[in-house]
């Protein structure tokens, strides 16, 4: 028997995007990432140049004067989760491109069970009270060679809740390996601590990148591990630079 | 498609399961948990206890004897009291329009078809009972691929989502569906290992979580023979029935029942029952020809009229339970008094039942309680209620009117595949038989007996009954308000 239909179903997957991006245009150049992958904790030191935009499913980005960047997570708005995001530029520390961020997600009653899909099911549960959650994040990003670029993000998680959650801060942490194979593939590598010594989880997770001229894809999969127990799921962007 | 979809809920999955969440232990300090075990069977849980699971004097088994036909939409249905199926299972015989809804592979597919949207559902409505019921959208496939691997992601899956859960609940439900495909496909040892495991984890979490109280209750729909049925034991009901003068038909109109017998063969899954529809007048003689197919056990349906009257002071509902050809058994139910009437000069050993009668005595009345301790333990166990209860319409709009129950190590062939019909063969449920009734309900929240009707379980736990209704909001439905029992 194969080793599951899950995996044949992502070679395929995969070899749809390398196709895709085989016939994609020659033009395109690799861009930086201004927005980051994995929603929360992961995040870059770059910003969208001035009046650029980006839109994706894991963000839409408007950059301003090359300091300050605008931004939302547009998916979470179908899930009772209104947000955006507040980013700003700060000097380079040596050759490390520096930002802030700070934004604010207000998890509406039921916000946890509006998944389309049953077969999905969330840790957190709030049929009737809210939950605010005000991260503030510092990244930082560099190139370290010709073709790998580090992403790292620090970032306190605030929680307030109308309900039964303790309201508290979270430090969590997370580094993103960027390795650059071509202007249009590039391989991640994710890796995330939440909690620290009041430790949640970590997060291991791998992607593949592919960048048009205009358009840009990814593909991961992704491990959340906690003390006893584990959940792997993929995670797909989908965006258009403007 | 799958691209909008994984940007729809993997984007929401990764967020929502990544927020740190803390409880205040004071306001949830005992939580119960409720694990809804496909397939789980008394045996493998007492294989699994001789290996050193569930340990210690809190746990309390019991055997759950499974509604008739042993199926699991419409157990689940009818253990869990959410609303009604139209048919025991997806496939099913829609009267008034007569004809057989999702027929063939579309029933089958809907195994392994993932869930996209509620609205675009062919789940049972049961479903919803469970805070957690698959890992995602391909949970189908890898469950039937890789079942292994599929367990363990569901493990997995399940623990991690009890342990945010917990912060704030105190009930949380879920739903296993590896079991059974297990007991399907694989032998009973790899269910036992399976039930280890999940003994051990079950166990380490409550030691990794003091600072709340857990209770575990593991409950099944059904049980599993661990009968493998050779390729040629495969029954086609379709064929079998014209080698006893039966027509096999896919609609019921337009036909005169005086010209011959004919039925409604549904045959989706691969089981050990066949739902039959025929029209009213044609159930004896359909039941009797039936029974006379080499791989059938027992064939079981209403009865116009008693045999022989009773002089009862209310009109009775009548079944009949044919054998070899000729009617073995039959009795009436008094849904007033909750009473049944069992006739003498009926070979009651043939179902293992010990009831003697004396001199003069036509009937013997008795009442479901009584009865079910008479009956609770034979080869078909609780048979009276079981076989009153699947031929009614309890969770079910449009049950079957004729039941027939296979004989050990045969099964309705169900579906053709590609390549071989040596797919899930190891182990079935279905029949009238303790082979694949027995379900488990397994618990260190409360004493048990060590016999219970399954559909008792919201009984047993009002704690879970609550959940249900009121997070996630089922309509709780009282098919049968003559199920309920004592248990003294």
């Amino acid at each position: 028997m194969c080793h599951g239909l899950r995996s044949l179903f992502f070679r395929v997957f995969l070899g749809f995007w390398i196709c895709a991006a085989s016939v994609a245009t020659a033009q395109a150049t690799q861009r930086s990432m201004s927005v980051g992958f994995y929603p929360l904790w992961e995040n870059t030191g770059y910003l969208e140049p001035h009046r650029s935009l980006y839109v994706g499913t894991n963000g839409a980005a408007f950059g301003w004067h090359e300091q300050a960047q605008f931004g939302v997570q547009p998916v979470l708005f179908f899930y009772r989760t209104p947000n955006f995001q507040l980013k700003y530029q700060l000097p380079e520390w040596g050759a490390w491109s520096t930002s802030v961020q700070a934004g604010a997600y207000y998890l509406l009653e039921m916000a946890s069970r509006a998944v389309l899909s049953p077969m999905y099911s969330a840790r957190i549960d709030n049929p009737d009270y809210r939950v605010f959650l005000f991260p503030v994040g510092l990244s930082a990003s560099r190139a370290v060679s010709d073709g790998i670029i580090i992403h790292q993000t620090l970032t306190a998680l605030g929680l307030v809740s109308s309900g039964a959650l303790q309201d508290r801060i979270t430090l969590g942490y997370s580094a993103v390996a960027e390795f650059l194979a071509t202007d249009h593939h590039a391989l991640l590598v994710h890796l995330g601590e939440v909690g620290f010594w009041s430790h949640d989880h970590f997060m291991v997770g791998a992607s593949y990148r592919w960048l048009g001229e205009n358009f840009e894809a990814r593909l991961g999969y992704f491990y959340r591990v906690m003390s006893d127990s584990a959940q792997a799921a993929p995670l797909i962007a989908l965006g258009y630079h403007l | 498609m799958v691209i909008a979809l994984g940007a729809c809920d993997w984007i929401p999955f990764a967020f929502f399961n990544s927020i740190p969440i803390r409880g205040d232990p004071t306001r949830n300090p005992e939580v119960r948990v409720y694990l809804g075990i496909d397939g789980l069977s008394y045996h493998t849980v007492q294989d699994a206890i001789a290996r050193g699971a569930f340990s210690g004097t809190s746990w309390k088994l019991a055997k759950s004897v499974a509604p008739f036909p042993v199926t699991s939409d419409a157990n689940w249905t009818k253990i869990l009291r959410t609303p009604a199926l139209d048919g025991y299972e997806l496939e099913y015989f829609d009267p008034i329009a007569d004809k057989i809804q999702h027929p063939g592979l579309l029933g089958l597919a809907r195994h392994v078809m993932p869930v996209v949207s509620e609205s675009l559902n062919l789940s049972a409505p049961c479903q919803s009972a469970f805070d957690y019921r698959a890992n995602g959208y391909f949970h189908g496939f890898s469950a039937y691929s890789d079942v292994f691997s599929s367990l363990g992601e569901s493990l997995d899956n399940l623990f991690f989502t009890l342990e945010g859960r917990s912060e704030t609940a105190s009930v949380f439900t879920a739903y296993l569906l590896e079991f059974d495909v297990l007991g399907h496909m694989q032998k009973r040892v790899d269910v036992a290992d399976a039930l280890v495991m999940l003994s051990k984890k079950i166990d380490r979490f409550i030691q990794r979580h003091p600072e709340r109280k857990f209770y575990f209750t593991l409950f099944s729909d059904h049980g599993m023979d661990f009968m493998p049925a050779p390729v040629e034991n495969l029954v086609v009901m379709e064929d079998e029935l014209p080698k006893v003068g039966v027509t096999s038909v896919r609609s019921l109109a337009g036909r005169d029942p005086s010209q011959g017998p004919y039925a409604v063969p549904l045959m989706h899954t691969r089981v050990s029952y066949i739902s039959l529809h025929t029209h009213a007048a044609l159930v004896s003689e359909v039941s009797i020809r039936a029974s006379q197919i080499p791989s059938v056990d027992v064939v079981v349906g209403k009865l116009d009229a008693p045999v022989v009257d009773p002089g009862a002071p209310r009109p009775l509902e009548w079944f009949g339970l044919w054998s070899g050809g000729s009617l073995a058994l039959y009795f009436g139910y008094d849904q007033q008094t909750d009473e049944y009437y069992l006739p003498s000069g009926y070979d009651y050993s043939r179902f293992g039942i010990s009831l003697s009668f004396s001199g003069g005595e036509v009937f013997r009345v008795i009442e479901d309680e009584a009865l079910f301790s008479l009956v609770k333990e034979t080869r078909y166990p609780d048979l009276f209620y079981r076989v009153r209860s699947g031929l009614s319409a309890h969770g079910v709009r449009f049950p079957g009117q004729v039941l027939v129950s296979f004989k050990a190590n045969y099964v309705s062939k169900g579906f053709s595949l590609p390549g071989s019909d040596k797919i899930a063969n190891e182990g079935f449920h279905g029949s009238l038989s303790e082979f694949g009734t027995l379900g488990t309900l397994l618990t260190n929240e409360r004493e048990l007996p060590s016999v219970v009707r399954a559909e008792s379980l919201l009984d047993f736990f009002p704690r879970l009954k609550t959940h249900l209704s009121s997070s996630r909001k089922i309509a709780i439905q009282d098919f049968d308000s003559k199920l309920s029992l004592n248990y003294q």
